[in-house]
């Protein structure tokens, strides 16, 4: 049975499932940085990973966001193009405002290179952000994958 | 870009004929989800959308689709009778 999910269990996801990510980059750059051992850094990673995987399913697996982000145009309708234009209109914002903050970081922080961890971070932005920016403003998403 | 709120009778003729919005939507070649979004008026459809569902129902589109709140289909008919002076 397809049960709805309100917006403000969408956003609570979205920022839930960005927060957690942030968070897994951090702990396991800022870990090894600060000499943590792997196994603690392993300990904090698992429930963290197990979060970032949870929410990424509740709000954009199961909601369909995620696939409808990744469809050809073809295949999907035309109020759906429309919510997608939408979408990706707003996400490419967000994710030049967050390319810019961690350029800005890296070049104050004279860090030289984009640690691959941030890079695989904004590789799952890119990604899953059309899909959060539909979360986050669609009146009505139904759960029914 | 801002439109003009369309009403329709989408709704009412889906429920009258006994379709299910999947069965609409998948004659017509939308989600079953916007056939929602189209009955609850929160999305304009585009012309040929329109069309393809007046063909459906078998009707002008002038009787589904309406700039201004709908009266029911019955008094409308009606009223065009009275007017044609029938």
């Amino acid at each position: 049975m397809a049960g709805e999910i309100s917006k403000t269990q969408r956003r609570l996801l979205v920022a839930v499932n960005y927060l957690s990510l942030a968070l897994l980059v951090f702990m396991v750059h800022g870990g090894r940085a600060r000499g943590w051992s792997a196994g603690v850094i392993v300990a904090g990673v698992l429930p963290v990973a197990g979060v970032l995987v949870a929410t990424f399913v509740g709000v954009f697996w199961r909601t369909g966001l995620w696939h409808l982000s990744h469809a050809p145009f073809e295949k999907i309708d035309e109020r759906e193009a429309q919510v997608m234009y939408e979408s990706l209109r707003r996400s490419y914002a967000v994710f030049a405002v967050v390319c810019v903050i961690i350029l800005l970081v890296n070049a104050v922080a004279e860090m030289g290179h984009i640690p691959i961890l941030i890079a695989v971070g904004l590789l799952y932005l890119a990604h899953t952000l059309p899909a959060a920016a539909a979360a986050w403003s669609e009146k009505r998403v139904l759960a029914d994958r | 870009m801002k439109t003009r709120k369309l009403y329709n009778r989408i709704g009412v003729l889906r429920r009258e004929r006994g379709v299910s919005r999947k069965d609409l939507a998948e004659a017509i070649g939308v989600n079953f989800q916007t056939v929602g979004y189209l009955e609850r008026g929160e999305y304009n459809p585009s012309l040929d959308l329109a069309f393809r569902i007046s063909e459906y129902f078998n009707l002008p589109v002038h009787l589904v689709f309406s700039t201004r709140p709908m009266k029911p289909m019955s008094q409308e008919l009606l009223e065009q009778r009275k007017k044609r002076g029938e």
